[in-house]
Formats: C-alpha cells, sequence, structure tokens
C-alpha cells in the first residue's frame, strides 16, 4: 500500500490527539483542585494594600484625610485595588485609589504602583517623586535599580517581590523587618540601615533598631 | 461527558481547517461552566505577604502589557512560553516566535533566519546575518559566519525571556546584526534559588537536567546546572537512517553580588557532544565561556562594564575542517539622563578572535590560523520631542581586520499616539562583515582548487526602512505590525576567479536588489484561561546581478527562503493545575531546490500535581511521521517525537 495522502495522515494524526485530548478531559473534571491559581493582577493588588501596613511614613509627611494609591498605566490593579479597599482603612484613613496618566497626578499620594512600558524611563518617572515621602511599587526587570522602594517580580508562576532600603531612606520612609524578612532580595545594608525596625514598635532612633537585625528578625 | 465532547470534536475532521477549530473551539462549550470564576471577587488581602508569596497564579490569564516603547519590531518569547512549549532545546523554543524561521535539517542541525536569506545548499546552509547573543555574549561564528544552533543551549528553566528584533540592529550590538538579533536573556542568580529537576524521555530523545541555585547572605546568589540529552538520527528520503544521531553534556553557573550600588555578576558554561554522521568520524563539539559584568548606577547613569572569553572547538568528520576559536572581548557602556528630554547611552569595545584551523586535504583556511581584531565606539541618544514623540538617532563605528572602518547609523521615530497605540519607524545600514570563509578559504576536489577565497570580498549592506504598528485594541487583543524595504548591495556571489579559464571559482560581492514585506503578530486572551496567539511573515526578494557577474549560480544562492511563513498557538489553563499548549507552524514551499510547503504542529499537556511536582505530555511535528524543512542532497526527513517528562522543583 502507498502512502496515505498528507491530508489523511493530517487526519489521522490529528483524530489521535483529539481522542488524547478527549481522554484528558473526562479526568479534568474527576479531579481536585489539586494546583489551581489566581489571577496574578489579584495577587498583585493584595501585595500593595499589604505593604502600606509594613511602612512608616514619619511625621514630616503629614497625611492628608485620605490615604492615596496612585496607580501609573494598570487599570485592572487599580480596579482590583479599588474593590479591595472599598470597605477598608490605611492607617485609619479612608483609601482613594487614584488612576493616574502622569506621574505628576502622584504628587500628594501615599503609596505609588507604577507599571511602565517595557524600555519607559523608569528613572527618570521615580526621580520626579523621590524624598516625598512617597512608596514606589514597580513590576519592572531592574526595577530597584530605577530607584523603586519595592518591586514586584513574578517567578515560577508566584509574584514575589524585592526591596531596596536605599531607596526607602531616600523617600524617607521606615520599612518594617518582617516585610524584608519575606523579600525575595533586600538591596542595601540590612544590618547598619537606620530603617530597619520592627513594624509593631518603630523606632525613632536608628541605632535602638540595629540590634534587632541580624539578617533574621528577632522577636 | 466525555461522549459529548469527542463526538463534538469528531464532526469537524474533514478539512484541517475545521480540525484546528475543533481543538480550539470545543472546550469552550466543554469547560467555560466549570472556569467561570468571577475574578474581580478574588480578594486576598486576608492573606500575610509570606502566603501571597507562597501562592500559585495562573500563567495564561495576565491583564495587557503596556505597550513595548521601542521602535523595533521585537517579538519576547517569555519564560512561560518556553516553559509550556514542551520545547527541549534553545533551537526548538525559537520557533515560538512567529518573526523567526527556524528549519531544522537534522537531529542536531537548525538554521534561523529573519527576513529571509536563511542559506542555500550549494553556497553556505547558514544565515549570515542574524546574530545570536546570550546574556550579551555573541556566539556568532566569525569563522563561518553564521550560528552553530547545535553548539548552543541552556538550563531552559533558568531563561527570562527571549527577544527576538526583525530587523537591523547593528547600532546596539554590532556588524551581523543585519537582519535581525537574537537575545537570550537568563534569570539572575537570586531568582532561581532553589532545586529544579526536568527529565524527559521519549521516542526519538532522552533529556535530563538540573539546576540548583541558593544564597550566602543577603548580597551573593548562586546557582549551578548541568544538562545533559541523546537524539536519535532521523530518516533520509529513501527510508535509511541519516546516522545523525548526537548526545550533549552541558554544566554552568551563574554568581551575583548583588548591592545597592552595582551588581557584580559572574557566569559560564562547559558542553561537549558528539554528532555521528554517514561514512568515518564523528563531528564532535566542545567549548567553554566565561562572563563578567560589573553595573553600577549613580542617581543619573548607569555603567556596564562586560568581559568574557568563549573558547569553542569543533572536530569535524570528511567533509569539513576541525577548528578552534578563542574569543576575548571587553566592552564598557554608559547610559545617561541628559535633562529629562535626552537618555544617551554610549559605548566602546574591543573583541579578538584567535582562530586555529586543522586544514584538511579538501578543505583550507589560509592562513590557518590567525588573529582577528575588532574595534567598535558607539553612541546613541534619544531625544523626547514631545510626551508622545521619541526620537533616537545612533550610530555604531566598527573596525573589522578585512574591512578597515565601518559606520553603522540608525535613526528610529516613536510616536506614543495614544495609551494603546504606538506608531514607529526606522532607517538603519548594517553589514555582514568578511569572515575567513569569505577571503581565506580554499576549497579542492581532485587536488585542484574548486573555490577560493577572495582578498577583496566586501561587506555585505543593507539600508532598511522600516514602519510598525503596535496596539491594544481591545484590553484582550494586542496587535503588532511591521513592514520593511530592505535595500542590498555587494551580496555574495560565486564567481569564475579568471574570465579565461571556469575554475577555480571564488566569492564576490555582485549582487544587489531589495526584499519587502510584513511581519504580524497578535495575542488575543479569549478567557481569563485562553489565550490564542496567530502571528505569519510574508516576504518578498528581488534581487539582480550586477555588471560582470557570471550569473553562474542564479539569484537563489542568496538564500532559499519561502515566500510565508506562519505560527498559530493556543495557551490554554484548565484550571487544576492542567496546561494545554497547542503550536501549529505553516511554511511555504522553497524554491530552489524546491521543497513543497509543510504544516506541523507541537502540543504539550502539563499537569501540576503540587507546588513541587509536574508531569507533561509533549510532541513535535505531530501532524506527519517525517517531513522534510530543507532540500538537503540526502534529503533529511524530521520525525515526529513524542516525549513524557516529570519536573521537580524544591
Amino acid at each position: 500500500m502507498s502512502n496515505p495522502s498528507i491530508g489523511v495522515r493530517a487526519q489521522r494524526s490529528v483524530s489521535a490527539m483529539a481522542a488524547f485530548w478527549a481522554l484528558w478531559m473526562s479526568t479534568v473534571s474527576t479531579i481536585g483542585h489539586a494546583a489551581g491559581g489566581y489571577s496574578e493582577d489579584s495577587v498583585k493588588a493584595a501585595f500593595i494594600y499589604r505593604f502600606a501596613g509594613y511602612v512608616d511614613w514619619p511625621e514630616k509627611f503629614p497625611a492628608p484625610q485620605t490615604f492615596t494609591i496612585a496607580v501609573l498605566g494598570a487599570d485592572e490593579i487599580a480596579a482590583r485595588l479599588q474593590t479591595l479597599t472599598a470597605d477598608r482603612t490605611i492607617r485609619n484613613r479612608p483609601v482613594q485609589v487614584r488612576r493616574i496618566t502622569t506621574i505628576q497626578g502622584a504628587a500628594d499620594a501615599q503609596m505609588l504602583y507604577v507599571h511602565a512600558s517595557p524600555g519607559a524611563d523608569l528613572r527618570n518617572l521615580l526621580s520626579a517623586v523621590g524624598g516625598q515621602g512617597i512608596l514606589t511599587i514597580t513590576d519592572e526587570e531592574q526595577g530597584l535599580e530605577a530607584g523603586s522602594t519595592i518591586n514586584l517580580v513574578t517567578v515560577d508562576r508566584r509574584v514575589r517581590f524585592e526591596v531596596s532600603i536605599v531607596a526607602a531612606r531616600r523617600a524617607g520612609l521606615r520599612i518594617s523587618s518582617e516585610l524584608l524578612a519575606v523579600a525575595t532580595r533586600v538591596q542595601g545594608d540590612r544590618i547598619r540601615s537606620s530603617v530597619v525596625c520592627d513594624s509593631r514598635h518603630i523606632q525613632d532612633t536608628d541605632s535602638s533598631c540595629s540590634t534587632r537585625v541580624g539578617g533574621k528578625v528577632q522577636e | 461527558m466525555g461522549k459529548f465532547r469527542a463526538r463534538c470534536c469528531r464532526r469537524g475532521w474533514r478539512k484541517w481547517a475545521a480540525g484546528l477549530f475543533a481543538i480550539g473551539f470545543c472546550p469552550v462549550a466543554a469547560i467555560s461552566p466549570a472556569m467561570a470564576r468571577d475574578l474581580g471577587a478574588e480578594d486576598l488581602s486576608h492573606l500575610s505577604l509570606q502566603e501571597l508569596s507562597d501562592i500559585q497564579i495562573t500563567s495564561v490569564s495576565k491583564s495587557p502589557e503596556p505597550l513595548r516603547e521601542a521602535p523595533a519590531a521585537i517579538y519576547v518569547i517569555t519564560h512561560d512560553e518556553i516553559e509550556r512549549s514542551g520545547a527541549a532545546s534553545l533551537a526548538e523554543a525559537l520557533r515560538l516566535a512567529p518573526n523567526l524561521r527556524i528549519t531544522q535539517l537534522g537531529s542536531s542541525n537548525y538554521v534561523a533566519s529573519v527576513r529571509g536569506f536563511g542559506g542555500h545548499p550549494d553556497v553556505q546552509a547558514f544565515s549570515n546575518k542574524l546574530l545570536l547573543l546570550i546574556d550579551g555574549r555573541s556566539v556568532y561564528s566569525p569563522l563561518f559566519s553564521g550560528i552553530y544552533l547545535d553548539a548552543q543551549d541552556l538550563m531552559l528553566g533558568d531563561i527570562d525571556r527571549i527577544e527576538v528584533i526583525s530587523g537591523p540592529g547593528a547600532t546596539l550590538w554590532g556588524a551581523n546584526a543585519m537582519n535581525g538579533v537574537i537575545n537570550v536573556i537568563t534569570r539572575p542568580a537570586y531568582l532561581t534559588d532553589g532545586t529544579l529537576v526536568v527529565a524527559t524521555a521519549g521516542n526519538r530523545e532522552r533529556d535530563m537536567s538540573a539546576r540548583y541555585g541558593g544564597k550566602i547572605g543577603d548580597d551573593l546568589a548562586y546557582r549551578f546546572y548541568g544538562k545533559v540529552f541523546q537524539r536519535d538520527a532521523m530518516t533520509q528520503v529513501d527510508g535509511t537512517s541519516a546516522q545523525d544521531d548526537w548526545y550533549k553534556g552541558q554544566a554552568g553557573f551563574r554568581i551575583e553580588l548583588s548591592q545597592a550600588a552595582g551588581t557584580v555578576t559572574l557566569q559560564g558554561d562547559v558542553y561537549e557532544g558528539d554528532e555521528e554522521r554517514v561514512g568515518p568520524g564523528k563531528q564532535s563539539l566542545s567549548g567553554e565561556n566565561l562572563l563578567g559584568r560589573w553595573q553600577f548606577h549613580t542617581d543619573r547613569t548607569d555603567f556596564q562594564l562586560q568581559g568574557y572569553f568563549d573558547h569553542t572547538q569543533r572536530g569535524a568528520p570528511v567533509d569539513g575542517v576541525p577548528f578552534v576559536v578563542n574569543t576575548f572581548d571587553l566592552e564598557a557602556q554608559q547610559s545617561l539622563s541628559a535633562g529629562s528630554s535626552q537618555r544617551l547611552v554610549w559605548g566602546a569595545g574591543a573583541r579578538a578572535y584567535h582562530y586555529d584551523v586543522n586544514n584538511s586535504a579538501s578543505l583550507l583556511f589560509l592562513p590557518p590560523t590567525r588573529t582577528l581584531q575588532l574595534w567598535n565606539l558607539f553612541v546613541q541618544d534619544t531625544l523626547t520631542l514631545s510626551t508622545a514623540v521619541k526620537v533616537t538617532l545612533g550610530l555604531k563605528l566598527e573596525h573589522h581586520s578585512y574591512t578597515g572602518w565601518e559606520p553603522q547609523p540608525d535613526a528610529r521615530l516613536a510616536w506614543q499616539v495614544n495609551d494603546a497605540t504606538l506608531l514607529w519607524a526606522a532607517v538603519s545600514r548594517a553589514i555582514r562583515s568578511p569572515t575567513p570563509l569569505d577571503d581565506d578559504v580554499a576549497e579542492k576536489v581532485g587536488g585542484e582548487v574548486f573555490l577560493q577565497g577572495n582578498p577583496d570580498f566586501q561587506s555585505e549592506k543593507v539600508v532598511a526602512y522600516e514602519v510598525g504598528y503596535r496596539g491594544n485594541i481591545t484590553p484582550t487583543f494586542s496587535l503588532s505590525v511591521s513592514s520593511f524595504y530592505n535595500v542590498y548591495d555587494d551580496l555574495r556571489t560565486v564567481e569564475p576567479a579568471s574570465s579565461s579559464v571556469f575554475l577555480p571559482l571564488r566569492w564576490d560581492n555582485l549582487m544587489k536588489g531589495h526584499t519587502y514585506g510584513v511581519t504580524a503578530w497578535a495575542k488575543w486572551q479569549v478567557a481569563d484561561w485562553w489565550r490564542i496567539a496567530p502571528g505569519f511573515a510574508l516576504l518578498r526578494k528581488e534581487l539582480t546581478f550586477k555588471p560582470g557577474a557570471s550569473a553562474l549560480l542564479d539569484v537563489g544562492q542568496s538564500g532559499n527562503d519561502p515566500r510565508s511563513h506562519a505560527l498559530l498557538t493556543s495557551s490554554m489553563e484548565l484550571g487544576t493545575g492542567q496546561t494545554l499548549d497547542v503550536s501549529i507552524r505553516h511554511v511555504a514551499p522553497l524554491a530552489q531546490p524546491a521543497l513543497p510547503s509543510y504544516t506541523e504542529m507541537s502540543a504539550r499537556f502539563g499537569w501540576r500535581l503540587s507546588a513541587a511536582w509536574e508531569l507533561s505530555l509533549a510532541g513535535t511535528n505531530l501532524l506527519h511521521a517525517r517531513h522534510q524543512e530543507y532540500p538537503s542532497p540526502a534529503g533529511v526527513e524530521i520525525g515526529r517525537s513524542v516525549m513524557a517528562g516529570v519536573r521537580w522543583r524544591h
């Protein structure tokens, strides 16, 4: 018998694939939720919300009536943050999630989440809000290098984050050691840092914090 | 339920398109209800930071990416796409880029090309106009002008992304990035902590790879990996074995010292393999490389200092020559913001290639050993004319051993029309620099010189005009379209060395002309759990001989390229840790020598049993028992490959 035509062979192959696929599909429904997944944006929005609890905005940045989270370039995350914070307060203040299109819109915010275009000049963007008591959160490769305080990284289907103590210091913020303990990377000297304190007892003097941390949080 | 699905899917079998439809759309009906989870209601804010860090996210569903601002036709193959494709090697992973044409010639032999010039069996079965960089290290062969893809591989799980740029990238990456550049970028070591073991076995190949990464203190991160594989021989058209089975072992590391002031990276690889060949002798390949990079920054500037050493060695069977190439490279780069409206990048580099060829009776390089030098200086300025318009002007000056100074300028315009639309245009000049193969070679047949190098061989040149559009048409549908018009001159031809006698032949630069075409791709998030990504590339070549050309081989010698190739991928998240990825590619017929068009399919089903374990069943070239992608004299056919795999991470 001569070789079957390409079309026939293709049909057979596809049939085999389909049979295989149908088999798997029928097993899908019988197997439990072994290793499902949540949407990336939900996890990120939750992180952004939770970060606020591990950062101290010193007195010299008097908070206005509302706690403002500015979001640049991520409408989906802004929407989720909005839902998330609707009935909640951060630092005893109602939360306002503000979608901004230029960095100037973040001027009086407490937190700024930037999802810039790859290739955008993130450093220029972030330097515009440096030193103003704004916790900057990015979602970029080299985000910390560009000057942000917290950078989200997605690795192996998990959202993790890295922290720059140097950038926090520049912004005038203090970051809890609990946050640093979970971070995948901490940039800046953790031990000599003046910003590392236990979140529940944030100290005003630098030296009293440094004895508490030797890499790990000491309760 | 199962029966219903089978019937629904079987109905469409009559036609290939219908089959596609079935694969694509039956599951919508079948699974949508089960998947109907209101993602908006997903509130995870009660979880601790640690718990949030441990949560697994779906990999298909993702909000649309902000537009890439780069004014170039760039396609990015992501880490997830590689992991989910079932690709076992770098060459197979490259098939995921719709703007890249990958041709498999045999079990080990792959050719990558962009916008044509993908090699010709009578001249050189290589594309010599495409550059491949792995973490900033060029693996373009300075001896043969082309990429030995069999020698280039990685622990695929450590790749962060592969950027495939169509069009000249000469200003930033240098000569030979004439039609495009492939940038393979691996993850920093601090993101690859823990153990990863991947093993697959199938009817044609057995692969095993493992990586271990960790940290010492806060600042130092490291990883080590090892990879071994064995691939079986392909079959020739006449049914006999192509006897090209091969194996390779590879190991490597990356260490990073990361501090606020900067990062120091040290990385390296070693590999060794053997490829069987018809007739006596094996082709052996081996190499080592070591790269160091120091990146540091101040408030307004970034510096990068990078150096590497690369040793490449190939032993050869009867039809080739064994050679060794040692490459030393040093480059420095600084980028600085001058005010808010200008960003300047400039740099300089020096490279030395030392090669040593063990000449055979039939293929000689004269001289057989030599050191080539390459110097370069480049500057690129991005001017922000308004919030929406940016102009990038760049110039690279390169000094080559054979041709002296070569300027490669580039001008690009990006117009961000609105948040969802980017229009861009570019004009650039690039070259393919001569190599010892062009200048110094002598090929003998029966003791007589058949083909010889030409000491006056010039660089091949192109001026490329490009325009492109990139946009998020809806939040779930993004599209990229680019079009090019390339004007070539001094393309390589084969000519008689003298007008009086036929032999010997020699290389010359007696072809010119233009090519044009369109490349487009889209990503459509059909549902939270399903994404479809079609793409295609069209190419027309209009080349002519220059006065004095003999037209011994016709203009087809520039490359045996299809007029189009297309790719369609579908990625599904089936909700219980199960993923199904299908990718179908079509390549139009080749003209000279002729080869019919072909359509092939790869698929992978992955099943995450837990955070640590994943099982998979994958196949490549599933539609035919064997198919041919390249009209080589022996007619090697690529066989269907099916494999089962397990992945463990801890």
